[in-house]
């Protein structure tokens, strides 16, 4: 083990900078930890008592900066150091664009006459307040702000269906208005394929797929994820839904949700009797005849919905690369997994996709858990231990309290991934990786090393672990999907090309005696 | 001074560029002047600590729920922390922080005193967490016809020893709140505690959290927990 010091003589970074700096610094490769803190004489205590405390590091001053970085060889620590000077230097030369600020809506509006829409983001607390008054100067409205109560979203939904104006959310994390992506959006090309989604990963997952295939989205308009319940009522699907059928760019209509309320899901299906377009319907976990009832075009999957789209909009079918299961590669890891390598644990960054996965397991196994099942008999007692076949979607409240979104920091996935690891009765465990504009800048390079030494670890006690990694992204995103990929393969993973696939490998790799 | 512009590089101006006043004008470089002629020095001004004490104590729950919702942890506020560099400091901070308020609540001021010392320049960040703390709990003491505005020269003798034990920025704001000189948005947020409706004082607190990284949240809690000793001294 080396440690490598330096000490940056009265060197200021504001707090923001030191503390990403410092976050960022743990997950160069190699580094077993790094900190960056100003040299006071009580960090320096505790750089003494956890025996990290230097002559060198005794002489700094209250206003010096040092930089400690513990790491496995010199040779590591001097690499993780030049990458923390590059660091230092993109943050130096990160001289602000054009873009501007205003404190309030109503000078945001008086000074920008051609916005018709505006993106909530503030605390849930005051969401609702900024949102009204969006509306109010006839903006239509994306609310990624979540913990806002649900009578402040059914009233703002109302003013918005008044208004003839968009409501979109709270807590929805994904729209394209207009080619233009927003929060958590991909990259994908322009098309006559709109979706309306209530369900962030769901649509995201949609529309890249849609890409994939080779067609193209006209507008991805999100509902947030209380919508269809029974209160809310769906207001925001069903105004979406009548606006995407007068919008003439879009062909084909794709919605996509967990299953909604029956009495929602009832009134969704009745206005698709009313739309002259093609409605392609995925409800995760429901059922096909009362959408074929409705005239609607069912579809169990994401990656079933983006197809079925996808040639509804006039793309020829026997163009498509439709990455058909890989089922010798089913068989191939079946013999490599010990019999009592029974369970898959699966991670996940994105509600629907962890949602889909489990859905899918379950039509095969019986001993499905998770913190957020279908079934309440089948909720984790303690979320932090796994049993028999675990779904973990990290977004939700019990892991995101006070924390950042997985998507963007995604530290609590890697210290369970590395508990689920060491479990011999696990055989597979699925991870999905989410690029977007708003998500984590390197999600597959911050898992890589845990990936890595899991892997050995396992392989020295004589199992092997399968691990199987999606990247939900498109060629045109920032990393894009190929550059993700590689660093999966590099690390042993074996990639899957969609979320339903993933989740159909998943299972089979651990099904025994067939 | 103080500005709504987002960022100072749509005005060109970069780290290194020269500050200098002259002619009553302050310049940066070449690139920007300000006058400062009729400039009027901004006071803090603290609200008298109320009688009644229902809305303080309502909103001090309310603020204390919301900060382990919203709160940064890993200064003052815990997590599990990844590295022994974090668990070490927020170890100490807790140690310190209520070793802090045990000797004030017991009026044994050389062991407050001790321990105060001892937070200063500690945790991460350019202010450290163990001074954000000490800025809130500072505020406290500096609100008139507070219970423990007793300790108001006890803060000023401590924070003598800060000018050796922090850096230059964030001992300016323990000189400061050591005489009652405080950021608007802290009057803002105590002012709201004692006195207004609970969504009032969640905007105020919001506003305080945003500070820094951690630094709002410890200045926060700093001021929460004068408020409870305020509370504790007033039934002895």
């Amino acid at each position: 083990m080396s440690t490598k010091i330096v000490i940056k003589r009265n060197t200021y970074f504001d707090s923001v900078s030191l503390m990403s700096l410092s976050t960022k610094a743990n997950q160069i490769e190699g580094v077993e930890q790094a900190f960056i803190a100003m040299a006071t004489q009580m960090n320096k205590e505790v750089l003494a008592n956890v025996g990290l405390i230097t002559p060198e590091l005794e002489e700094a001053k209250n206003s010096d900066l040092m930089i400690v970085i513990k790491a496995a060889s010199p040779e590591l620590a001097e690499v993780a150091f030049e990458a923390i000077e590059e660091l230092f230097i993109k943050k130096d030369s990160a001289v602000g664009g054009t873009a501007l600020k205003y404190p309030t809506i109503e000078s945001a509006v008086k000074n920008m006459t051609a916005a018709n829409l505006a993106v909530i983001s503030v605390n849930g607390a005051f969401a609702a307040r900024e949102a009204r008054k969006a509306l109010e100067n006839n903006l239509h409205v994306m609310m990624f702000s979540d913990n806002v109560s649900v009578e402040d979203e059914i009233e703002l939904k109302k003013i918005a269906h008044e208004r003839g104006l968009l409501m979109m959310g709270p807590d929805c994390g994904t729209a394209i208005i207009g080619n233009m992506a927003l929060c958590f959006a991909n990259k994908v090309r322009k098309g006559n394929i709109g979706i309306v989604g209530a369900s962030g990963t769901g649509s995201q997952e949609i529309s890249v797929r849609i890409h994939d295939f080779g067609g193209g989205i006209s507008q991805l308009i999100g509902t947030g994820g209380r919508d269809l319940s029974e209160r809310v009522g769906g207001v925001m699907m069903l105004d979406a839904m009548k606006a995407l059928n007068e919008d003439e760019a879009t062909k084909v209509i794709v919605l996509i949700s967990k299953p909604p309320a029956k009495s929602v899901e009832q009134k969704v299906l009745n206005e698709i009797k009313n739309m002259h377009k093609p409605v392609v319907v995925c409800f995760i976990g429901g059922t096909e005849e009362a959408v074929l009832e409705a005239g609607g075009h069912f579809a169990k999957t994401t990656k079933e919905a983006a197809l079925k789209a996808v040639i509804l909009s006039g793309i020829d079918e026997s163009q498509i690369d439709k990455h058909p299961l890989n089922l010798p590669l089913i068989e191939e890891i079946k013999v490599k997994l010990k019999l009592e390598q029974k369970y898959i644990r699966g991670l996940f960054c994105g509600g629907t996709l962890c949602d889909e996965a489990m859905y899918l397991a379950m039509e095969k196994y019986d001993d499905v858990y998770s913190n957020i099942p279908k079934d309440p008999e089948y909720q984790l007692g303690d979320i932090h231990i796994s049993q028999g076949h675990t779904f973990i979607d990290f977004g939700d409240d019990g892991f995101t309290n006070g924390k950042p979104h997985p998507m963007i920091d995604p530290s609590s996935r890697i210290a369970r991934f590395k508990q689920e690891a060491k479990d011999p009765a696990v055989g597979v465990i699925i991870m999905d990786f989410v690029l977007g504009y708003g998500s984590h800048e390197d999600p597959v390079g911050v898992m890589v090393p845990a990936i890595i030494e899991a892997k050995q670890a396992a392989e020295q006690e004589g199992r092997h672990l399968e691990i199987v990694g999606y990247v939900l992204g498109t060629d045109l995103d920032t990393p894009s999907v190929q550059e993700q990929l590689d660093k999966l393969v590099s690390a042993g993973v074996t990639y899957a090309s969609s979320n339903t696939n993933a989740g159909l490998l998943a299972r089979g790799f651990v099904e025994k005696g067939v | 001074m103080i500005t709504e512009v987002s960022s100072f590089s749509v005005l060109g101006l970069v780290v290194g560029d020269e500050v200098f006043a002259e002619n009553d004008q302050l310049y940066i470089g070449t690139k920007l002047s300000i006058s400062i002629k009729e400039l009027t020095v901004w006071q803090s001004s603290l609200s008298i600590f109320p009688i009644e004490l229902k809305t303080l104590r309502d909103n001090l729950a309310a603020a204390r729920a919301y900060i382990n919702s919203y709160g940064k942890p890993g200064g003052i506020k815990q997590f599990a922390g990844s590295s022994s560099f974090e668990r070490e400091t927020m170890r100490l901070l807790e140690e310190r922080s209520s070793g802090l308020l045990n000797a004030l609540a017991n009026d044994s001021m050389e062991e407050a005193a001790h321990y105060a010392i001892r937070l200063m320049g500690l945790g991460p960040g350019l202010t450290p967490s163990g001074d954000d703390f000490l800025v809130g709990l500072f505020a406290v003491i500096h609100l008139p016809r507070s219970p423990i505005s007793k300790y108001q020269p006890w803060c000023r003798e401590v924070v003598i020893e800060a000018a050796e034990l922090t850096n230059e920025i964030s001992y300016m704001a323990l000189k400061k709140a050591a005489w009652g000189q405080v950021r608007e948005s802290m009057g803002q947020l105590l002012h709201s505690l004692m006195y207004e409706s609970k969504e009032t004082m969640l905007l105020g607190l919001s506003a305080v959290l945003d500070i820094g990284s951690s630094s709002g949240t410890d200045i926060a809690l700093g001021i929460i927990s004068g408020l409870n000793l305020n509370l504790e001294q007033r039934w002895r």
